[in-house]
Parts: C-alpha cells; structure tokens; sequence
C-alpha cells in the first residue's frame, strides 16, 4: 500500500501546481512594475494616508489606469479562486489509490474526541478561510490542505521550508524538559509533529475546530506512532481543568481569529497552564513592523485571499494582550524569512 | 439589418462581449492557459518516455517524474508562456 504522504500526484496534478509555481515567478515583474508605479506618485511612503481602507482607495484610484496593475489582479483573483479547485483535483486523481492506506490511519496510537454537540463559533461558521474549494468541511479537506496546499503548492514559492519553519517555532524552547504540552489549533497536525519531534517525550494534547483537519491531524500522528490526544474544541474554550499543562503554544492561529477571541486564548492559555508553565504563540508579522506600503501589500492580500480577521489580529498588540491576561517575562521576535513569523513568549506567574 | 437591403447580411452586426464581460474573459484566459500547459506537460512526459522505450503506458505517463534537469526546463517553459499571455493581457507591455 502506498504511503499517503509520500506519493507522487498525477500528470495532470504535478502540472497544474508546477502552473501555480510558474504563475507565481512568471508573473513577479507586474508586481515590481506596480512597486515602481507607485513610487511616482508617492515619493515618501510615509506619506501614504494612516487609514488603510483610506490608503487602498488612494493607491487603486491611482493605479486602476495602469493595464499592469489590473492583469497583476486578475492574475492574483484567478489563483485565489482556482489554488483549492486544483489541489482538490489533484487529489480526486489519487483518492482511489491512497483512500484505503488514508483510512488505515484512522487507527494507531492517536486519541480523538469529536464533539457531537459541536456548535461553530460564529467567527468561523461558513468562512472559507484561504478561499479553499470547499472550506474546511469538505471529505478529506485536512489531505487537500495539508499535503497538497502547502506541502506541493506553498512550499514551492517560499525561501525554506514551511515545515521547517514550524520546527524552528517549536524548538525555541528546545531546552525545556516538558511532559504535558497543549497546541492551540492543531489544524492538520504539521505542527504538532514539530512538536513531537523536538519534545519527544512529552504528552502532547490538541484542540482544533474542523473535523476534517483533525482526522487528517490523526492520520498525520498516526503514520508517526505518536500518542497525541485531540480534542474538536475551541482554543477560547478547552475542556481542559486549570493548571495542567506545562507548555501551551500555537503555529499560525491567531490571525484566523478576531481580536477579543485571541484575548480569551490567552486567557485561556494562562488558565490550563501550570504556575510557572510557558507560553509560546506564533503568527504572522505585525503590521507595525512593516512600512505603509508592505503593510498595504499585506493588508490587501488578506482581504482577497479568505482572511476576514487578518487584519485586525495583524494589528493587536500581542505583546499587551499576554500580559494583560496575567502572563510575565513577555517578550516578541520576529523570525523566518524577512521576519514572516512573529513570535510571542511569557510565562504563568509561579 | 433587414430585408430591404439583403446585402446587410453580409455583415451583421451583433453585440457580443462588453465591459462586464471582460473579466470573465480574463478568468477564461488564465484558465486555458493552465489547460495548455498541463497539455504542454503531458506531450513532454509522453516524448521522455518514448525516448526510453516505443510502447508506453497510460500508468507510465500518470506517474512520471521529471528528474531534476528536465524540471528546470519545463519550469522555465511554464514561465515563458505565463509571461507571453500576460504581456499580451497587458497590451504587449514589457513585463
């Protein structure tokens, strides 16, 4: 039987995101063009105006005459709309050959607790978060978006490697010796296998709100022998009794929440971990790092690509929410190419 | 256009596309151009593997794999026609 997480796509598949890769690099020179185009007509980028909703209607007044600046949206609005419809073909060309090995990893040393009272938060109830072809609850979603997604398609146009990245995250707490660790979001277990690898002896517990993501999670720590324990919960809401984790920690959750939910994870966070326990969360950069035009840039590619909370959590201060939630020793670091990750660290006062 | 003047046949004159059409028509583009190019692949696959041998599976084209030296060559293809209808989108601009 093959391995479902090492097979090869079709022709038709490994052509189609070979073409997403190609679209991509193809099509780099509109966007230097469009660089350029504004630095015409704003000489300081300073300048630009605070609002951003402001700032996005200055810069499209002013760039909607160039043809450059429309095919370069079109081109952004086509892979949108077509990444997760590709990555899901893909998969249907596979799925007759990988099905009976994806379900043989149902079973194994992972524990999972579906909820079957589960009620979707309205933050996430019916979003199509990415614009992925069929949200996260379609069959086998955790294999499209894990495997395909971004292991074959995001991989290819970033510097490293994602999943490096996520053991990067994990080990910057490499020195601790925890037993009991919670991820916050597990979504498809990429994350919580960096965990695995760099807390090899630690208990390892999730919460994550999509069933799909967390049976692909399942199949992902099953295919490892690893004992995680899964929960279909909210991270604002663990079923979890007070202090009985000694590390909580999270991989690009945060920015698919609004902000008062992110103050109740680390609410959260603080309450189930132990007098003393860490907390590590990782999201994307801060809009406040970036200039008003990197900050646009961002901002806009939120705004089109599924990511109604993005801008808003972009723009927390992450720094006071932990440590209003009580955590101390907070501090922030930026980490990964062109410091795409933030990172912020605090500890439960013990 | 009417039978008055028969000739007016000829060359009727019809509205097709307008405004509201045309980013439709530029969704349309992207995705032949996609379509060509898992073609364009397809023909590649089937003439490496025919380089190997004359008889040639459907499960051989299925599941071929470019080594690394053929990968570069087709990505550099792929990129070329991305870059050639994107050009022509922008009104033959140098992109």
């Amino acid at each position: 039987m093959n391995n479902p997480f090492d097979v090869n796509l079709k022709q038709r598949g490994r052509a189609s995101v070979d073409f997403m890769a190609s679209l991509f690099f193809g099509t780099m020179p509109l966007r230097t063009h469009i660089d350029e185009s504004v630095t015409k007509f704003v000489p300081k980028i300073d300048d630009l105006p605070e609002d951003l909703d402001e700032r996005n209607h200055y810069l499209e007044s002013h760039l909607e005459s160039d043809r450059i600046f429309r095919v370069s949206e079109l081109v952004a609005e086509w892979h949108a709309g077509e990444h997760g419809r590709i990555a899901r073909s893909a998969f249907e060309e596979l799925k007759e050959e990988i099905e009976p090995a994806l379900n043989s990893l149902d079973d194994g040393p992972v524990t999972l607790h579906l909820d079957s009272e589960f009620s979707p938060p309205k933050y996430w109830d019916g979003v199509v978060f990415h614009r992925t072809e069929g949200g996260w609850t379609e069959d086998y979603q955790g294999y499209v978006h894990g495997e395909i997604v971004h292991k074959k398609m995001v991989d290819a146009l970033i510097t490293g490697s994602i999943f490096q990245q996520r053991i990067d995250v994990a080990a910057q707490n490499k020195n601790k010796n925890y037993s009991k660790i919670l991820e916050m979001g597990s979504s498809t277990g990429h994350y919580t296998l960096a965990l695995s690898e760099v807390f090899p002896k630690a208990e390892i517990t999730g919460v994550e709100l999509s069933e799909e993501l967390l049976r692909h999670a399942r199949r992902v720590g099953n295919s490892q022998d690893l004992s995680w324990t899964l929960y279909q919960a909210p991270a604002e809401e663990t079923p979890f009794e007070d202090n009985r984790f000694d590390f909580v920690t999270s991989y690009i959750l945060l920015h698919e929440t609004p902000p008062d939910i992110i103050e109740s994870i680390f609410e959260e966070s603080y309450r189930v971990l132990k007098p003393g326990g860490d907390m590590l969360m990782c999201d994307v950069r801060r809009y406040e790092d970036m200039n008003k035009l990197e900050e646009w840039r961002a901002d806009r590619s939120a705004m089109y690509g599924g990511e109604p909370h993005w801008r808003a959590s972009a723009q927390s201060n992450l720094e006071k929410i932990a440590t209003d939630a009580g955590f101390v020793n907070v501090e922030t670091q930026n980490i990964g190419h062109g410091g795409y990750l933030f990172i912020v660290k605090g500890q439960k006062h013990g | 256009m009417g039978n008055d003047d028969v000739t007016s046949f000829n060359k009727p004159e019809r509205n097709t596309l307008d405004n509201t059409d045309v980013e439709t028509l530029g969704h349309a583009v992207l995705t032949l151009t996609h379509e060509l190019w898992v073609l364009t692949d397809r023909l590649a696959t089937i003439e490496a593997l025919l380089e190997e041998k004359e008889m040639i599976s459907l499960e051989e084209v299925e599941a071929f794999q470019p080594d690394e030296g053929r990968q570069e060559s087709l990505n550099a293809r792929a990129k070329s026609l991305v870059q050639r209808v994107v050009a022509s989108l922008s009104g033959g601009a140098d992109t």
